[in-house]
């Protein structure tokens, strides 16, 4: 028997295209994340972003084109490539009468984490999120960051090799988002690969190995911020400016 | 017609206004001359089925029109009382323009009086549509003059509405914001089935000997000699008694501004209160730890179980239908030889079990809070609804089994057919509810499921055919087939149309 050789990339996606009532949402997307790599997909609003990370999550079927998660095809067998996929929505989707160890308990069964693992990550996650003394109190009365830490951990709870974050930190204060952006970056450290969407320029410009600028459902620009401000001519430059210039460069007729 | 920015009749019509689009969104994509044909369709089928009604009680003498109608207008009060509960309730929690209004500069109590107008215009539309039908019949056969019972009906709804105001204002000042909702959901949930379990229990109690068959021929009645000065009034003045109708109607206009002017002050301030119930609130709770218990399929059970024991609004409504129930209970444990248990016991159970298996279906199913993050999880859609539906089932098998057992025990073959029958009613209640959907949060669930009066409508249309079919069956009348074939063709002209609902 043969081994198939280790996939060299995390998410593959090849010709991807999208259209909703006939208007273009993703156009012929190319994209490659690898292995360990934090990457930022960022883009303006309606640029496609969101459309990208639902289609490979598995919530949304693509018109065209192909999405591999760690060498298994999305299309071809979702369960396997949501069996090492997490995904985080800017909004939590959380259960309001459920208790975070109730629902991080939820998740686990559901992707299939042996039990005695799930509650000492359960515990291990709910103690770096600050959110180990409310372990037993309902969701309903947590604050929004209480929430998406919650969301966080339920997302991490079965060790994912591919983590899609879409916009994670609105509506954190910065000590909450200091916590998840420390702890997002301890994974990737562990060889997984996080894709995140985001508004805030900074976070991406701090955190990210590589950024993807993505126009009208096309990848505009890609690499690490030095690639991308030696792109522009504008050494030395922050992110914003590469950003706004990029974008209105493919936006110009 | 111009009326001045934050007068009390600019609020009493921005109220009716806001109340008439909710009304619209029941009827969400009909066009209005749609909607209009089928409120009238709806107005000329109840006109029809209270016909036959009216023709008995014109039969009656004029005791037992007193009598009858004693017991009808305490039923009704009681119904708007319910209702009226049931807004005030909503307006404190849900707000709506509520915190808009209370930051504005217009008067507390304009904002109190057009909210609480509003309210009983509401209620009486909505409890006058039954109601009027069978006033408008009565009138038809015995004279104009029964039509005074619609001034009646408008006036208790105002005296309902101060009741309810004080009966809201009375829960919050006993059990605190947090606790209101649920003990006014529970206390209209009561009101509304007061009077029938209360007759019911009271003729089974009265009289233990009795065979279940004479409760088929019970109505609720009120003695003559038993009434108050509450009941006359109102029921005088629907015969035509002008002094009655006259206090009637100016007691419940100063009762209904007394308790606005009176009450409507301390309803602003539980408002204010139960507004910082809106801030998250974290309550601890001392649990002992426990281990993870595994399984994909035993997750999502244990969790729509925990998600459905831990909804206030099913709890009420749960109780409601237990409540119903009550009687059954009582029903079996002295009737035990009669040859009529069965027909009383299955198709209130079939009614009752119906009801829930729809409720439960649209809350599991449909109020799912998370629907794209169990579309992320690596199980199939098919393996999430099997869950969710033997979550369905559990609490109503637990229901089942009570009634099922004490039927069995004295009639096994009923017992069964009943079961049998329950088990069809359910699956087809939840079948429409799941392919008819109209899905909303949880958190919004009293709101939404109410909202497509029209799956209700089959709801009850189903529970009916499957009940008659089963006391059809019990009997041994061949047209428990018909009604059977019926129920089960309706379920079919139901299925959904597009693969967008399958």
């Amino acid at each position: 028997m043969s081994l198939s050789p280790a996939p060299t990339s995390a998410l593959s996606i090849r010709g991807l295209c999208k259209r909703f009532d006939g208007k273009s949402a993703v156009d012929q997307l190319d994209l490659t994340v690898r292995p360990g790599e934090f990457y930022a997909l960022l883009g303006p609003n309606g640029a496609g972003k969101t459309t990208t990370i639902r289609m490979t999550a598995g919530l949304l079927l693509p018109d065209s084109g192909s999405i591999e998660v760690f060498g298994v095809d999305v299309l071809k067998d979702p369960v396997a490539a949501k069996r090492i996929t997490a995904w985080l929505p800017d909004e939590p989707a959380l259960y309001d009468k459920l208790d975070p160890l109730e629902y991080l308990e939820f998740v686990a069964g559901l992707w299939g984490v042996e039990p005695g693992v799930a509650l000492a990550r359960a515990r291990e996650l709910l103690e770096v999120l600050e959110l180990w003394p409310h372990r037993h109190a309902r969701c309903e009365g947590f604050s929004r960051g209480m929430k998406q830490k919650v969301a966080l951990a339920g997302a991490l709870i079965h060790n994912p090799m591919l983590l899609l974050l879409d916009e994670p930190l609105t509506g954190l204060d910065a000590a909450i988002a200091r916590q998840v952006k420390d702890l997002l970056v301890a994974r990737a450290r562990t060889g997984r690969a996080i894709i995140l969407t985001t508004h805030i320029l900074e976070v991406a410009e701090r955190l990210a190995d590589r950024i993807g600028i993505i126009s009208a459902g096309r990848l505009c620009a890609e690499g690490t911020l030095e690639e991308l401000r030696a792109l522009t001519g504008r050494a030395g430059d922050s992110l914003e400016n590469v950003f706004l210039h990029l974008t209105s460069r493919t936006a110009a007729p | 017609m111009s009326l001045r920015p934050g007068s009390f009749l600019w609020l009493v019509r921005h109220d009716l206004r806001v109340s008439l689009r909710r009304f619209g969104g029941h009827f969400a994509g009909r066009s209005l001359a749609k909607v209009m044909a089928m409120i009238a369709l709806g107005l000329a089928f109840m006109h029809l089925i209270c016909g036959p009604t009216a023709a008995i009680f014109a039969r009656k003498d004029l005791e037992a029109q007193e009598s009858l109608l004693g017991g009808a207008v305490l039923f009704i009060l009681l119904w708007q009382m319910s209702q009226v509960i049931s807004q005030f309730t909503r307006l404190l929690y849900s707000r709506g323009d509520l915190d808009l209004l209370l930051s504005s500069p217009v008067s507390g109590r304009a904002v109190m009086g057009a909210h609480a107008v509003a309210i009983a215009i509401e209620v009486n539309l909505v409890v006058g549509s039954f109601v009027f039908p069978m006033a408008d019949m009565v009138a038809l056969r015995m004279g104009a003059g029964w039509l005074l019972a619609y001034p009646v009906v408008v006036a208790s709804g105002l005296f309902a509405t101060a009741c309810g105001l004080a009966i809201t204002v009375g829960l919050f000042k006993l059990v605190g914001p947090r606790r209101t909702r649920m003990a006014a959901q529970i206390t209209a949930a009561v009101l509304a089935s007061a009077l029938i379990l209360g007759g019911q229990l009271a003729y089974l109690l009265s009289s233990p000997a009795r065979p279940a068959s004479a409760l088929i021929a019970a109505a609720p009645m009120v003695s003559p000699t038993s009434l108050d000065w509450l009941t006359l009034a109102p029921v005088r003045g629907v015969m035509g008694h002008a002094p009655s109708l006259l206090i009637w109607t100016t007691l419940c206009v100063i009762a209904f501004a007394l308790a606005v002017v009176r009450l409507g002050p301390t309803f602003l301030r539980s408002a204010i209160r139960s507004g910082g119930l809106a801030a998250p609130q974290i309550v601890a709770r001392v649990k002992p730890e426990r281990p993870f218990r595994p399984g994909a399929n035993a997750a999502l059970r244990r969790k729509e179980l925990k998600l459905l024991a831990r909804d206030p609004w099913l709890f009420s409504r749960a109780l409601l239908q237990l409540l119903y129930l009550s009687p059954v209970s009582i029903i079996i444990w002295i009737s035990q030889d009669d040859p009529s248990l069965s027909l009383i016991v299955a198709p209130v159970l079939i009614m009752v079990l119906s009801h829930l298996a729809g409720i439960m279906a649209w809350l599991t199913v449909l109020s799912e809070d998370a629907p794209d993050f169990m579309a992320t999880a690596p199980v199939s859609r098919d393996a999430i609804l099997r869950s969710k539906l033997a979550a369905i089932a559990i609490p109503l098998g637990l229901i089942l089994l009570g009634p099922a057992l004490g039927l069995c025990w004295h009639k096994p073959w009923d017992a069964l057919l009943t079961v049998l029958f329950c088990i069809a009613a359910c699956v087809s209640t939840a079948l429409v509810n799941m392919w008819h959907p109209a899905p909303a949060r949880r958190e919004n669930a009293a709101s939404r499921h109410n909202a497509p009066k029209i799956v209700s409508l089959k709801e009850n249309v189903l529970a009916v055919c499957w009940a008659v079919a089963c006391a059809a069956a019990i009997e041994q009348e061949g047209y428990w087939a018909y009604a059977t074939l019926a129920a089960i063709f309706f379920v079919w002209i139901n299925r959904p149309r597009s693969k967008a609902h399958a």
